[in-house]
Parts: structure tokens; sequence; C-alpha cells
């Protein structure tokens, strides 16, 4: 028998998955209604198997739930509904509440719809942003005694730097001198190309040292870790492996430790097999080679390896801090001789910098997350107001129906307690819903997150998001059940009693409502101002000009094996060979390369040397950003040309010795003179290295980042002129401008490449205005997240707002008739209650706008070319809230004016 | 412990529906005799509810079966009323017998 298998609906059994115990009884209940469900869906329909199962789901579900509670209970011996005479007293009242409150909600489907509703939206959005944040930020790093792992940084204020990587010789000097440290290991990232096993692959690869694993407390799960010996510079090549590659590339197969694989082109010998999961920092890496530091003579004064340490018990990243002062004062000792080296590092003020680790990993989202889980804070507060209102309004309609029960002797202690239950019913209804809600949306929330959101993969609803929800819901029943039973018994029974004719209720009745209201209005107004300020920094950003054209021009990245490509001729000419056939590709306008087009990469900056600029003895020589470019760059990217000429195939073919510079740079170290014909050099403390010509200057890109200012850039040719310095350019990215849509030459160019070298990966194939808009993704994932938040709110408050107006419309029906018997116009009724609404927005916004200025400055950073105080966005939000208001009073007047006055006399 | 008080009405059923199924008293099963001498929907809630009430008191035990792929790899549980269930049973029978006697003038002969 073969018939699809259907399941039943995810939610309810996503809630049994929470709410049944994990044991056999557990186990079976869940099979029980499985199999239920299959037998209806198989004899009836499917719809109403569904039906049938949520209902029973969530019937288990609450019943497991409050059976498991009622065990626990103090005084408790045994399960709720029929063991009546087993239960203390308090318990069969709190149950006689709870099923009074749900009868009683039944009654009023719809208020009870919109309540649960409103406290779904605000607790939902809030278990959803709690629950990136719980992973992202308040989890450990998965690493054991995490919170003992720190970032080891250099700080150089003299350089402009609050931190940079530390150099093979600090890291040297820091195991040195250790006393704060079990141990310190450094990392550099980069890439590898495997060949051999498989089609040519390029996956991210880390240079570790050996005392990464024991640092992290990681162990391999196959095989063993590199030793002291492996890493050192002329120690045969050896290699750690992820899981994952492992796992795919070579079939999980267990001999693999101990061959030898391809890599770079070399032979390479698998060490070991990390864990399943193990994934250091935000890398991808998935190769793992020893750095090779030697610590009796460590590379000098390379500032590009990241140091991460483990504390030694009890430490703290401020004493190790401390300890690691005396470090520079050490390696000034140590480099005497180097007089270059000793006034770098004067000038640049070096110091040490000692991060808890996680800090160092969530750093840059910590911000927008906080902004965001206190947005979603603001409309959770908001709904509550929402359902205060409805609650208050609720509990005028029934001040009668209490007061006759208190009246007939229910003591204020029982009135207060159904209250509570309500209040309590309502919040959890809304809770398990929003849970439900947050549930699915995670998923959507982090596909559109920015990449780079680090540890999205723990993102989830875990039982410590469950914990934070129910926190929600108890915050909810205080917000909006507590405060309207207060006030609801600051009027006597007998007062209620009489007063029963409906004449305006007391002024102190309304005067919480107003409050709600206004209150409402100015959080609403805050979220409105903040979306808008972002809405700007959007628009500001994407009206920057990059420097370049990304539209219709698609870029690749190549790395040509250091075996195959011994020397800079070959490498140069296989660029030169592979961009000539590229250009005769059918649809391509323009070809050319560079190291890393802007807005990837770090960049590389060194210190060079000016010909006319000398500087004086312990100067810090100008340190200057490059790239290396082949000819044909410039004009595929459409980088303008402001003077003189571009790189040319001549200058690589003759390796002379041209450079061109951009507009700022020119401007800055050559300002009111000719910068063609100058010299500049790479400065280096003891060869002389040959001098560069400027044969053109060309406008100024944004490499960094649109919200980065203008980077000054040197371009190199990608082939060196200096026979003992040449530099091979192996790591190139491709840019082809095509006169179709970009993604469509992505076959014929992998065919081009192949065609010349069958080896050779082509990686990160995209059209270059991907990763233009990538740079944006920050901003306007914000911009989205808190929009859409500002909407809510709105909503919310419009519904509010509207709420009040009408409810005070529909208890001054009779001084409104009596108004209009006496001769009042449509449009001074009308005028009248809008009016009265009007005037709570403006409450509300007069309060939002001051709140506003004291917080939009938590924005900070998150802003590009707005101030936090743009007073365009106050006012445009301003405006909006005031109309969304006007029209909220609006709809209730006019049915105010359209109050019949002999019937509304006549009504009561 | 036994417990010396009454069963209540629900929990009554729930052990004669046992009885009347075994020995195929599976949680649907029972479920399906409720429901067709009810002739209402039986809340799965408040059965599993009673179910592990019942089984607390001594009054029914349950034994585990292997896990079958219909089920979606979950085991069934068997039921069972106990010797103490069915003299709990037997008690509540005979206290009602004799509050019913002698009532049918009142109350009519018995119906259905």
């Amino acid at each position: 028998m073969s018939r699809r298998r259907i399941y039943p609906p995810a939610i309810p059994r996503w809630i049994l998955g929470w709410t049944l115990p994990r044991d056999p009884v557990g186990d079976s209940i869940r099979g029980d209604l499985l199999e239920e469900f299959d037998l209806i869906a198989q004899s009836r329909s499917r719809g109403r198997a569904t039906r049938w199962y949520w209902r029973h789901a969530f019937g288990v579900a609450g019943r497991s739930v409050l059976d498991r509670a009622m065990e626990r209970l103090p005084g408790s011996r045994g399960s709720l509904v029929y063991g009546r005479r087993e239960r203390d007293p308090m318990m069969s009242k709190l149950w006689r509440d709870i099923r009074y409150a749900v009868r009683t909600l039944r009654r009023t489907p719809g208020f009870t719809v919109v309540a649960v509703a409103t406290l779904a939206i605000g607790i939902g959005a809030n278990a959803a942003i709690f629950s990136v944040v719980n992973a992202v930020l308040l989890e450990p790093l998965p690493f054991p005694d995490a919170d003992r792992l720190v970032g080891i940084w250099h700080t150089a204020p003299g350089l402009g730097y609050d931190q940079i990587p530390l150099s093979g010789d600090t890291y040297a000097q820091i195991r040195e001198y250790n006393s704060v440290f079990e141990d310190v290991a450094v990392v550099n990232g980069g890439t590898a190309t495997l060949t051999e096993d498989g089609e040519p692959e390029r996956v991210d690869a880390l240079g570790v040292t050996h005392t990464l694993l024991p640092v992290l407390g990681v162990e391999p799960a196959l095989g063993r870790n590199f030793t002291a010996e492996e890493d050192m510079p002329e120690a045969p090549d050896v290699a750690l492996l992820s899981h994952g590659l492992w796992q795919r590339r070579y079939g999980g197969d267990p001999g693999l430790v101990g061959r030898t694989i391809q890599v770079d082109g070399s032979p390479v010998e698998v060490v070991g097999v990390l864990p399943e999961g193990f994934q250091f920092m935000q890398s991808d890496a998935e190769v793992f080679v020893p750095l090779g530091i030697d610590p009796a003579n460590p590379p000098v004064g390379s500032f590009s390896v990241n140091g991460i340490g483990r504390l030694v018990e009890g430490r703290t990243a401020e004493v190790a801090e401390a300890n690691l002062a005396p470090l520079v004062d050490r390696l000034l000792e140590a480099n005497r001789e180097s007089e270059n080296y000793v006034a770098f590092l004067e000038n640049g003020q070096f110091g040490t910098l000692v991060n808890p680790l996680k800090e160092d990993v969530v750093g840059e989202v910590r911000q927008p997350l906080l902004i965001l889980l206190g947005t979603v804070a603001f409309v959770l507060l908001i709904a509550c107001a929402n359902v205060a209102n409805l609650v208050i309004v609720r509990s005028d309609a029934r001040r009668r129906e209490m007061a006759v029960r208190s009246a007939l002797g229910a003591g204020r202690g029982v009135l207060s307690r159904q209250f509570l239950a309500e209040s309590a019913a309502l919040a959890l209804a809304g809770g398990v819903i929003g849970v439900a809600l947050a549930a699915a949306a995670v998923p959507a929330l982090l596909s559109v997150a920015p990449d780079g959101l680090p540890r999205a993969a723990a993102v989830g609803v875990d039982a410590t998001v469950l914990a934070f929800s129910a926190g929600l819901v108890l915050v909810s029943v205080v917000l909006f059940g507590v405060l309207p039973m207060i006030r609801s018994f600051s009027s006597t029974a007998f007062g209620a009693l009489t007063s029963a004719r409906g004449a305006t209720a007391g002024r102190d009745r309304h005067r919480l409502r107003n409050l709600l209201v206004a209150g409402q209005t100015a959080l609403a107004l805050i979220l409105l101002v903040g979306s808008g300020l972002m809405l700007r920094s959007f628009d500001a950003l994407r009206s920057v000009d990059p420097g370049f054209e990304a539209e219709g021009s698609l870029v690749f990245r190549l790395s040509l094996p250091p075996t195959t490509y011994e020397t800079a001729q070959s490498a140069a000419s296989f660029h030169q060979q592979l961009m000539e056939r590229i250009a005769t590709l059918p649809g391509v306008e323009s070809v050319g390369a560079v190291d890393y087009v802007p807005l990837t990469g770090n960049g590389s900056g060194t210190a060079h040397r000016i010909e006319d600029k000398p500087v004086g003895p312990g100067d810090l020589p100008p340190m200057l950003w490059y790239k290396y470019a082949a000819p044909g760059y410039f004009e595929t990217m459409r980088i303008g040309l402001v003077a003189g000429r571009t790189l040319e195939r001549a200058d690589h073919e003759q390796q002379l010795p041209n450079v061109v510079v951009s507009k700022h740079l020119a401007e800055r170290i050559w300002p009111g003179e000719d910068a063609l014909g100058k010299r500049v050099s790479f400065a280096s403390s003891d060869t002389v290295l040959a001098w560069y010509s400027v044969v053109g200057v060309v406008d100024d890109v944004r490499d960094q980042g649109l919200n980065e200012d203008v980077r000054d850039l040197v371009y190199y040719p990608m082939v060196g002129a200096n026979g003992d310095e040449d530099w091979r350019s192996l790591d190139m990215t491709y840019v082809v401008r095509t006169a179709g849509p970009p993604t469509s030459l992505a076959g014929p160019l992998r065919a081009q490449v192949w065609e010349m070298d069958p080896n050779l990966p082509v990686a990160d194939m995209r059209p270059m205005a991907d990763i233009l808009a990538e740079s944006t993704a920050r901003t306007s994932f914000t911009m989205m997240a808190l929009a859409v938040a500002a909407l809510v709110a709105l909503l919310l408050g419009a519904i509010g707002l509207y709420g009040v107006v009408s409810y005070v419309v529909s208890e001054r029906t009779r001084e409104i008739g009596v108004r209009m018997a006496l001769g009042a116009e449509k449009s001074e009724v009308q005028r009248m209650v809008v009016t009265q609404g009007v005037k709570l927005a403006l409450m509300g916004l007069v309060v939002g706008l001051v709140a506003s200025l004291a917080l939009t400055r938590l924005l900070g950073s998150l802003l590009f070319g707005t101030s936090p105080t743009d007073p365009v966005t106050f006012a445009t939000t301003s405006l909006v809230l005031l109309a969304v208001g006007t029209l909220a009073s609006y709809l209730p007047a006019r049915r105010a004016s359209t109050i019949d006055p002999v019937a509304s006399l006549r009504s009561e | 412990m036994p417990d010396k008080s009454f069963l209540g009405e629900f929990e009554q059923m729930v052990l004669l529906a046992i009885l009347q199924r075994a020995p195929d008293a599976y949680g649907p099963t029972i479920s399906a005799e409720l429901e067709s001498t009810a002739e209402r929907t039986v809340s799965r809630g408040a059965l599993y509810s009673s179910l592990g009430r019942l089984e607390k008191k001594g009054l029914l035990r349950w034994e585990l079966e292997e896990p079958t792929a219909e089920r979606g790899g979950h085991p069934r549980r068997r039921f069972e009323v106990t010797h103490a269930g069915v003299e709990a049973l037997k008690a509540s029978r005979t206290a009602l017998v004799s509050l019913w006697a002698g009532l049918d003038r009142h109350l009519g002969p018995e119906t259905g």
C-alpha cells in the first residue's frame, strides 16, 4: 500500500512538541493524535482533519501544561479537573476563575479577538527580535569557557587606528612574556585552491598558529592538531580540514588523515579533521594551515594577524591589557637598530587592547540589534496601551454587572481576581500565538538580514526565548490589566449603580484613557521619526557617487596557483591573454582586472616614499593605500580620467615603472602642483626600491563603503619592475562590462577561463551592482525593520485614538442630540469631536518630539548624511502623525454628526 | 494506594470504555467508544488528563507497544483496567443504584 503520507499542520505539532513531556506517555499521545488525524483525513477530508488536529492539539497541550503546573504547586495532589476533593481551596478558586474568565471572554468574541491579536503582534515581534538578540548577543560563543577568550589588538592613534591586528613579532613577544594567558594564537585569512580529487575548487582558508585549537579548547574530530615543529617556516606543508569539506570533497573518508592533497598546486599532508560545526569567528574557512611563525625570528612590523588568547582562570581582559602595557617598550628595545620601525612605532603611539572575544564578533551588529529590540518593545507598549483602553471600555460597560455582584456580596478580592484572570487569559493566548508567529517569522527575518550577521545559524525559538516571552506575558498583564483594575475600584459600587444612566462618565475615568492614547501617540511618533531618519540615511547613501559605474558589469575572481605561474611575467601574460579572449566574446564591451574591486577586500596599505617630499628623520613616511590594476580596468569600471593616461599594455609588457593615482591623493600630496611626472615608491628600511612615475590621475572611488570617505589610492601595474622585488599578480578580480544583462555571460566566461587553464576555479562571480547593493544592506535592513515597526505603531495608535473618540461620541450621544436639537450645525459637531481627538494627538506629539530629540541620538553611527535632529524628518513625521490622528478622529465625528436628535433623546 | 473517593462521571465512562474495548483499548479506540456512546466530541485534552490521573490512582495501567511508521514512529499505549479500577467501578455502581432505588416514580423508567 502506497499512499502519500500527509502531515498535520506544523504549528500545533510544534506546540505539542513543546508542551507534552518527552517520555513514552507524551510520545504515545503524539502518535495517537497523528493516527486519528490520518484516519479523519482518509475517511472524511483533509480540511476536517486539520481543523480537528488544531483543536485537539491545543486542548491536549493546554491540559498537559496545566496538569504539570498543578502537580508542582504546593498543596496540590494530582490533576485538575475531576479530582475535586483532592485540591486545596486556593487551586480550585484559581481554576474556577480561569474557566470563568474564558467563558466571559467567549461572550465578547470581538473584544477578545482584537485584544489577543494586538498582544500577539506585540509579543511576537519581541520574541522574534529577542531570539536574534539572544543567539547573537547573549549566548556565549560555542567554545568551552568562552568567557575567557579575548581578542588581542594593537592601537595606533598616531596612525588613526582604534585597533589594528598584531604582527608576527608582537605575537612572539606576548607569548614570551605572558603571565595572564593560558596561551595565545594568531590567525590570518586567505583562500586555497584545491585540485585533484574532483573539480578544482576555491575555498576560504585560515593560516593559524598551532596554539589556536588549544586556545579555543577544541580537539580535532579525527587525527591531530599541528605540532609546534610543523608551525615553523621551513616545515613540510600540513593542513587541517573542516568537517564539511572532508564530507563534501573527500566523501568522509577516514583514510584521508595522513594522505596528501593538492593545495594551491603543492602537496600538503592532511593531519586532521575538525569537529562538525566548528567555525572560527565568522570565517567560513575550510582549510587550516600553520602560519609558520618562528618565535626566534618572527616577521617584523607586518600588522596583519588577528590575535586571540585564553585568559588564565580569574583574570579579566582589563588585567590582561595592563599586563601587556610594557609590550611596545620591549618591542622598541628589540628593534633599536631599525630606525624606521622605531619611528613607526613611536609616531603611531602603539599600544595594546584586549577585548572579550564575543565583543569582537558581535561589535558591528550590537547597536542595530539593540535598537531593534528597543523598537519592538515600544510596539509592545503601544499594543498594551491599546488593550488597556479596550479593557477600560469593557469594564465601563460591565460596571453594573460588577456593582450588582459586589452588592450581592462578592468582595473586592473576588472581583479583582476575576479581572486578573481575564487579563491573564488574554495575555497568555496572545503570548502563545505571538511565539508561534515569531517561530514562523524568524527564518523570514534572517533571510532579509544583511550578510555577515554573526552566529545566524544559532537563531531560533528556544527555551530562553520562551522564558522571555513568558516574562512579556506577565509584563503585559501588569500593563493592561492591573492599571484599569485599580482604576475600576476607585469609584464605589453604589456610585456605579446610581449613575447607571449614561451621562458623561467622571473625569478621572477619561484621564487614564486620554493618557494612554497620548502615550501611544508619543511612542508612535518616536518610531516614525526613527524610521524617517533611517530612510533619509538610506536615500543619502544611495545618492553617494561611488566613483564608478556598477550597472552592467560582472566581476569574478581568479587565483593562479603559484607553482604553475612561477614568474611575474607568466602570471601577467596569462591575465593579458585571458582579457584579450574575453574581449572578443559577443556582448562584451570591455574588460579589465584589479586585485580587489571597490567595496571588497580590506585594502592594502603601506608606507611610501615621495621623491619630492622627503620625510625628516624620526618622521613617519606617509601611509598610502594601493591596488594592482590591469589595462582596461579604469575604462571598464568607468572611473573617470582627470589628467594624463591610464595604465596600458606597454606598462605591463615592458614592466614600465608607471603608476596612476587618485585625484584626492594628488591634491593632498601635491597641492597646487601637477602630479604628473612625480615619483613615488614603497618605503623600505633596508633596500632601495624603484621609483614609479605618476602618468595619470583618476577620479576618487569609495573603496571601503559608501558611508566611508574616499580613499586615496595608488594604482600599480599588475607586474612589478624591480628584479628582486617582483610582485606576481596571482589573485585578480576581473571586471567585464556587457551590453546585455551581465549574468548572461557567466557561462561563456567560465568556458574561456577553462580553455586556458582547466584547473582554475572561477570564484565569486556576480554583478558589480550586487556588491554595491550589499554595501547598503545594513542601512536598508535597519530602515525596513524600523519602518515596519513604525507602521504597526501608527496603525495601533490610530486604532487607539479612534476607539477613544468613538467611545466618547457614544457616551455623549445624548448631549450631542441636545446640541443639535438646539440648532448646532453638523460641521460644528464634527469640529467639536475632531478637536477632542486632535488635542490628544497633539499632546502625544509634543511628548513624542521631546523624547525623539533625546532618543534618536542612539541611532548614531547608523545614520548617514543626516543629523539625529533632522528638522525635515521631524516635521514630516509630525505631519503624518497629525494627519492620521485627524482621520482617526474624523470617522467617529462623522458618525456623531449624523445623530438624530429626536432618537438620541428618546433612547434612554 | 487506591483512592477511596467515588469516581467522576467522565472517569467512569473512560474506565468502562476501556473495558468495552479490551483487549484493543488504545487512545483512539477509547475516544471512538466514548464518542459513539456519548454522541458528542470528547476533548482529547480531558481524555489524556483523565487517563493520567486514573493511572496515578492505580485504577488503570498501560503497556507500551512498538512504534510504527503509520504513527510517525511513536509508540502506542494499550490500556487495562486494574483490579482496583474494577472495584472502584463496582462501588460507584452500587452507590448509584442505591441512590436510584425507588425513584422510578419520579424519574420514569430508563430510556434509550
